[in-house]
């Protein structure tokens, strides 16, 4: 009986699983999907065609579903759909993908088999160079009920906080006079006419007085803050007027601007041509025909001589002192290079073929190398300027391929700015040179061709465009203590110099600034770096800015 | 009708500082207990700090859970106590005193956990800074840091004022029991009360000040709480109700909390001589008003975008999610809701046999509950609705979002505990003066009587 009890149960459940089984299983003939990626000329396009082709023995298959995803990583790995299509006649199935993001994307094609065919799957990579946001900024209108109304509210803010304000002191300076007024008598020696004023009279003038704290209390405390974040918000607009108005000045304005644009009262305090000629016209062994760039360790000035491989110091008598002319124990050579930057007691060097960064330490010994490690699809550096932050973060200005890359200490790829191409717009570059960076370890980068500086966020952030119309071909760039922003403009032989707002202050003029290459700042002097002259020195004379 | 003031100040003054004196024998292994929870919480936030907000179920289209309903859900718990007690002050009911000060109490300590939740929801809370540096005005975020942070203050400054000659007592009478600490405690904020004419009327006039400006501070609160999802392009947040949807909501889940605080501690203190029956019926006439109000509320929002039932585009796709809301897989929670957050508990507040402190509680304690749960329906399904070619989000909780939400319901009442081991319960100083008050009005008028008299 247990025996057919159990028989009848195992049938039903083979039945139910049976039942329960789809209706049409998936086919077992193999079908293959091969991967169809975009050329790299296609995805320079805000649409790209994602393709994969069906195949089974060896012919097309047509008329068959597949769905691709792009791999998203936020929040963990997971598909994104972007769409699904039918095969042609071809075998060949494809959507149109609208990326959302540059670089990297995978692109996963799945067939999810048929009656006939069993399942298959393929994946590709391809390199997005254009990306269209998801979110449009909506177009707003009402633009002058919406600029007020934060005015309103921040005032309806301070309001509120004048009154919590108020009735805070106004109680607790109430409680402690109405004591006092009842004490008074006894232990205070209280003026005559005091006997007269009544408890609440008292009570009265010290609410007042409670009152005016309170609202300064308030003010200090609140209003300031929400002031300065209400401008310095509202100044800011969208993201267009941050870039063509933070100058102070319009593009232009300043050709009819009876403002300041003449020389500034400087003094050139010391110059070192860094190549002397012998009485044949060539350069004396020891000179510095190139110098590539400056930097200031250990308060003394080092030249970078390219093509001698070499590091220079400046003695007091202007003599040229090699501290570094051989290869470092791994081989390295500084034959070629073109950027150093200083921090602290060391220069960074980077090698000419752009490979590695060699640390010099004060006395001349070649530390070591950083190699920079560049995510794949990146161009080899071929820098033009290097700029060290104080945390030991390598900005690499990058002329050839028209970009900015960060690194961190160890030379690992921490982003870049720039497209890689030439462009004019914001987000890019063309040519950039000089680096420097700020105490706040803010970015300054020389954009030669668009005859701008532009100023980063550590984080990478465009803050400000400077300069624009002031600028004939901006080279170095240099930042004092004060935020002052000094640019050498190779071709308008000057140095210009711009407040820390980005407004234009004046220019340093002198005969003997005729190539100004590189600037640098320490203390008060400024050093520019001239391919004719060598190594200049100036200081602010009284009325510099 | 109770007459819930008719005790003697003596017993007034012993019941109002009893916890801090004696706190009970269930105090400690309670406050051991909900500790742990908290504890367990904290772990899970460090969790979250080194591991990041992979950690939680969040995901690329649910990226709002479990953090900001409890933000929404415990900042409305907040101003039910704060909005309450500043309106029966200034309609001068007096059968408020008893209550006022937890109301007061819990409106302060849901607010500071409610407060935490959109920094925990960051996931790096050192990027709040970015929110004064980078702020933009135009932005309800920016505000709503700014409201909240203003209401706080206020809070703190409501709770404060009428706790000055509270503590002017027990600087006074509580001798060395209070303790040093306390005595110190008590020494300086009673700023040297001590309960003159003149200071009284300093006190009353800067109190009702702070009343009059809470209302609409707490009311712009959750209309900018409702903004941050009212201004977003999203289907079921595209609405114009939602400062006033979210603010009777508030209120309403806000006076349920104050009824459960109210009950506990009403019940752990023996505080019955004070709080009666009749509070709770006070507490459940307006919980009744401003539960027919938010379904009203609820009613009007669900039959417009149900008329319309749009498809799915940019931010139209209201249609889909009501089907999801209504028949698909969040039916349970929000047809729960209906009947647990609204039917249910306004039927026990209502009908006379469960019309009683048993009833008003479990009804409280069913819209506090379901209340979450709307909270959670707004959020969620909105989120899981594809903006993209991308299907239908999913969201789960994960174990460290559970545990940071169970911390934060363990920690209300673990501060509330906390803070009445320091300040007196019942706010001597209001009872008392409503008691005078109430005496002196039905004692006849000397001149009066004499002229009759005569």
């Amino acid at each position: 009986m247990r025996l057919a009890s159990a028989a009848i149960i195992l049938t039903a459940m083979v039945l139910c699983l049976r039942a329960a089984a789809p209706a049409f299983a998936e086919g077992d003939r193999p079908i293959s999907l091969t991967a169809i990626p975009p050329e790299a000329g296609e995805t320079e396009h805000e649409s790209v065609v994602l393709s994969a082709q069906l195949q089974s023995d060896g012919g097309a298959v047509g008329g068959l579903q597949v769905t691709f995803y792009i791999v998203t990583t936020v929040f963990g790995e997971r598909l994104m759909k972007v769409g699904e299509a039918l095969s042609d006649t071809t075998g060949i199935v494809s959507v149109v993908y609208r990326p959302t993001w540059t670089g990297d994307h995978t692109v996963v094609a799945q067939f999810n088999g048929s009656g006939e065919y069993a399942p298959a799957k393929t994946s590709f990579h391809f390199d997005a160079k254009v990306a269209e946001s998801a979110y449009e900024p909506a177009e707003f209108g009402l633009a002058p009920i919406r600029g007020a109304l934060p005015f309103a509210v921040g005032l309806a803010v301070l309001v509120v906080w004048g009154s919590l304000g108020f009735a805070l002191v106004n109680t607790i300076m109430g409680i402690r006079s109405a004591a006092t007024a009842e004490l008074a008598p006894a232990t205070v020696q209280a003026p005559a006419y005091q006997a007269f004023i009544p408890h609440h009279e008292v009570a009265s003038r010290e609410s007042r007085r409670g009152l005016a704290m309170a609202v300064a209390v308030a003010v200090v405390v609140l209003g300031l803050p929400l002031i300065w974040l209400t401008l310095k918000v509202s100044d800011r607009g969208d993201e267009s007027n941050v870039v063509e108005t933070v100058n102070g000045q319009a593009p232009g304005d300043h050709d009819n601007e009876p403002l300041a644009t003449g020389p500034l009262p400087t003094t050139l305090v010391r110059s070192v041509p860094t190549v002397t000629f012998d009485e044949n016209g060539q350069p004396t062994p020891g000179s510095v025909p190139i110098p590539a760039d400056l930097g200031i360790t250990a308060g003394r000035e080092r030249i970078l001589d390219s093509t001698g491989g070499r590091i220079v110091t400046v003695a007091p008598d202007g003599e040229l002192i090699p501290i570094q002319q051989g290869r470092g124990v791994d081989g390295t050579s500084l034959k070629g290079s073109t950027a150093m930057s200083s921090l602290g007691e060391r220069l960074y060097v980077v090698s000419a073929s752009g490979d590695r960064i060699v640390v010099v330490d004060e006395s001349g010994l070649i530390e070591g190398s950083i190699v920079p490690s560049l995510p794949a699809g990146q161009e080899a550096i071929v820098a033009a300027g290097i700029a060290v932050s104080d945390a030991g973060r390598m900005w690499l200005s990058d002329s050839a391929n028209h970009r900015v890359i960060l690194l961190n200490g160890h030379g690992e790829f921490e982003l870049v700015i720039g497209t890689g191409a030439a462009s004019t717009s914001d987000e890019g570059f063309d040519t950039p040179s000089g680096l420097a960076v700020d105490e706040d370890g803010n970015l300054y980068v020389s954009d030669t061709g668009n005859q701008v500086v532009k100023k980063y966020s550590p984080l990478g952030v465009l803050l400000q465009v400077i300069g624009e119309g002031w600028l004939e071909t901006p080279q170095g760039v240099t930042v004092n203590a004060t935020g002052q922003i000094f640019v050498s403009d190779t071709a308008g032989r000057q140095v210009v110099v711009f407040g820390p707002d980005g407004s234009f202050l004046g220019s340093i003029t002198d005969p003997k600034l005729e190539e100004p290459h590189i600037v640098r700042f320490d203390g008060n002097d400024l050093y520019v770096l001239d391919t004719v002259s060598g190594m200049l020195v100036f200081q602010a004379t009284e009325g510099a800015p | 009708m109770d007459r819930p003031l008719e005790v003697g100040t003596q017993d007034i003054r012993a019941a109002a500082v009893a916890p801090i004196l004696q706190p009970g024998p269930m105090f400690w292994p309670l406050a051991l207990f909900l500790s742990l929870v908290v504890l367990a919480g904290a772990v899970a936030m460090f969790q979250q700090l080194m591991f990041g907000l992979g950690v939680t179920g969040l995901n690329n289209e649910v990226s709002w859970g479990f953090y900001i309903t409890d933000m929404v859900f415990f900042i409305g718990l907040s101003y039910g106590g704060a909005v309450t007690s500043a309106m029966l002050r200034l309609t001068n009911a007096p059968w408020r005193a008893p209550l006022v000060r937890l109301a007061e109490a819990t409106a302060l300590v849901t607010l500071l956990i409610g407060s935490l939740f959109p920094i925990i929801d960051l996931g790096r809370p050192d990027r709040m800074m970015n929110l004064l540096l980078h702020g933009q005005v135009g932005s309800p975020v920016l505000w709503d840091v700014v409201a909240v942070n203003t209401y706080m203050v206020a809070t703190v400054i409501f709770l404060f004022l009428p706790l000055i000659p509270d503590m002017a007592f027990c600087r006074d009478h509580l001798g060395p029991a209070a303790g040093r600490l306390r005595k110190l405690l008590f020494d300086r904020l009673s700023l040297g009360w001590r309960g003159t004419p003149g200071e009284k009327n300093i006190l009353e006039r800067n109190m009702t000040l702070v009343a009059i400006v809470i209302i609409p501070l707490a009311v712009s609160v959750h209309s900018v709480l409702a903004w941050l999802f009212g201004m977003t392009v999203r289907p079921g947040w595209n609405s114009t109700i939602y400062a006033p949807y979210f603010v009777v909501g508030a209120l309403f889940s806000g006076v349920a909390a104050v009824i459960i605080i109210v009950a506990a501690f009403r019940k752990a203190y023996h505080l019955e001589a004070f709080i009666t029956e009749q509070h709770f019926k006070y507490l459940a006439n307006m919980l009744l008003a401003l539960g027919m109000g938010y379904g009203y509320f609820l009613f009007a929002e669900v039959l417009t975008e149900g008329y319309k039932m749009e498809g799915m585009s940019m931010g139209e796709g209201s249609g889909p999610l009501l089907e999801e809301l209504m028949l698909g897989r969040y039916a349970p929670l929000f047809w729960g809701f209906v009947a647990g957050g609204l039917a249910i508990p306004l039927a026990l507040v209502s009908l006379p046999p469960t019309r009683n402190v048993s009833g008003i509680v479990a009804a409280s304690c069913l819209i506090v509950v379901a209340m979450w749960l709307k909270r959670f329906l707004i959020v969620v399904p909105s989120m899981a609705t594809p903006m993209m070619p991308i299907g239908w989000g999913a969201y789960w909780p994960s174990r460290v979002e559970v545990a940071i939400t169970l911390a934060a319901v363990a920690a209300v009442p673990l501060l509330l505990m906390l803070f009445f081991r320091i300040f007196p319960i019942l706010s001597i100083y209001e009872m008392e003066e409503i008691a005078e008050h109430e005496e002196s009005e039905q004692e006849p008028a000397p001149e009066a009587a004499g002229v009759a008299a005569w």
